[in-house]
């Protein structure tokens, strides 16, 4: 067996009297496309922040390659979070040149490639982006880096079909075979011929984590209909 | 790290600041070059006054509101995100924030010194006050513990803000982190007010009988330059020795809770 990249130790984080990671174990093996799927509130968010070292477990553990999330996870760690972190006072060109400054791995020529594909000049301020193209932005950050492990929170969540293809071509052409990659999202139809394996979490553990083709085996469903049956409301 | 993390810093808040020293050099300026004409005297001299202390209290304000803005929209707010999942210290990111804030507290004296000087170099001759401050034989040692004394209250002061504000996220005080941050520096500043007033009560409670107590007293008393100045002395020493303390303690609240509480929105 090979050594998992990313391992939950009974881990829980609660908020209050809210569980929103609840005694979770779970060990994930390297170079696959894994789907993170749950209703909202299940826990998704919030393990990414438990992953990056945006929180500390309440209980238990994360382990990236076997330690603690650290500086050194952070390297190798490329995160697209759910909300728009680009700042006001810079242009396109100053964030490109920031992730440059802070990232090893980070690969500027390709970023400004993406750039022109979009039609995104460069010496455009951040500030005045519509939402749909500072999210392209933050994407071609997350997916210009080489990192070990990317993870994506709700990536096509906020944007119109269009842009949607466009961003899942994106990931699909910058992934390399031997990175890891997580994706959290709800639209799973749109997404789903891109999973190898998918977990399904619920109340902030986990229901299933499987493989696609085995779910398929198993269940004789899609794993957008089987989301809508275990899910159901 | 530390020097890129500045950098941005730098750059983030530099389009702030410099604006306002250039308004404040222009207007000392024009005042200092003022009487040359007559004619229009005095209408401006009105005027020109007025906007130099309104640019130096929009100094001091922003100054303000640049302390706290970069730290909660930065750190606590949605940029956040990108700022603790950088492979940086928290270390190097506080340390960032905070020589920043010193840079431009420091050169802003530096601009309120040259705005004086530039209004009054008619009035005064800089060499000669020059000449005169290098007759003044100041003690070097007293002088290096003032001039610390100085900045580690400036640093008190800014890891304070710092302090409240991590705290006020992590737990959430109140919506508007801002509001909670400040609500928590008051807090912070009673308490520090009475320990400190209990100290002194204690100190002189228990000392108030002990031969060195007397000494001392007798010391700050005497008519002796020297001896009064050497207590004055032995009073910054102490006081700096307890800023520091003060320091280790706040930097340590706020790396713990952007450490350890951090909950990002």
């Amino acid at each position: 067996m090979t050594q998992s990249i990313i391992e939950f130790q009974n881990l829980s984080k609660t908020f209050g009297k809210t569980k929103a990671v609840d005694n979770l174990s779970l060990s994930i093996a390297p170079g696959k496309i894994i789907g993170l799927l749950g209703p909202n509130g299940s826990g998704k968010s919030t393990l990414f922040k438990l992953i990056n070292g945006l929180l500390e477990p309440t209980k238990g553990q994360v382990l990236i390659e076997g330690q603690a999330p650290s500086m050194e996870s952070k390297k190798i760690i490329s995160y697209l979070p759910e909300r728009t972190y680009l700042n006001d006072w810079m242009k396109i060109r100053d964030i490109l040149n920031f992730f440059h400054d802070f990232y090893e791995d980070f690969d500027l020529v390709k970023a400004q490639e993406m750039l022109r594909v979009l039609g995104l000049d460069e010496r455009h301020p951040l500030k005045t982006l519509s939402k749909g193209n500072k999210e392209k932005v933050q994407l071609i950050l997350v997916m210009s880096r080489k990192a070990k492990i990317y993870l994506l929170d709700e990536p096509i969540g906020g944007v119109d079909p269009a842009a949607r293809d466009f961003i899942l071509e994106t990931i699909l052409s910058n992934y390399q075979e031997d990175a890891t990659m997580i994706i959290s999202t709800h639209l799973i139809s749109d997404i789903e011929k891109v999973f190898d394996e998918v977990i399904l979490l619920q109340n902030g553990s986990v229901y299933d984590y499987d493989s696609v083709d085995s779910i398929r085996e198993k269940t004789g469903k899609s794993v957008d209909e089987l989301f809508r049956e275990v899910f159901k409301c | 790290m530390l020097g890129k993390l500045m950098k941005y810093e730098l750059r983030a808040t530099a389009r702030y600041f410099l604006p306002i020293y250039g308004a404040i050099i222009v207007f000392s300026m024009l005042i200092g070059i003022r009487g040359v004409n007559d004619t229009y005297r005095n209408a401006l001299s009105v005027i020109l006054p007025m906007a130099l202390g309104l640019s130096f209290m929009g100094l001091g304000v922003m100054t303000l509101i640049m302390v706290v803005k970069r730290f909660d929209s930065n750190l606590l707010g949605d940029e956040g995100y990108l700022m603790f999942t950088l492979p940086v210290k928290a270390n190097s990111i506080i340390i960032s924030k905070l020589l920043t804030s010193m840079v431009w507290i420091l050169s802003s004296t530096l601009v309120f010194f040259l705005s004086m000087g530039i209004i009054t170099w008619r009035e005064f001759n800089l060499s000669e006050i020059l000449e005169e401050l290098s007759h003044l034989q100041l003690d070097p040692y007293f002088l290096v513990v003032f001039i610390l004394v100085i900045l580690m209250s400036i640093i008190q002061f800014l890891l304070q803000v710092y302090a409240s504000l991590g705290i006020a996220q992590a737990y959430s005080i109140s919506k508007n982190r801002i509001l909670g941050g400040t609500l928590i520096f008051i807090l912070f500043s009673i308490v520090i007010n009475m320990v400190e007033t209990f100290a002194a009560a204690g100190f002189t409670f228990l000392f108030a009988d002990s031969p060195w107590f007397h000494d001392l007293v007798r010391m700050a008393e005497s008519s002796d330059f020297i001896t009064v100045f050497s207590t004055i002395q032995l009073f910054f020493t102490i006081l700096l020795g307890y800023l520091i303390l003060k320091n280790i303690l706040f930097y340590f609240l706020t790396k713990y809770h952007l450490q350890k509480k951090l909950n990002l929105e």
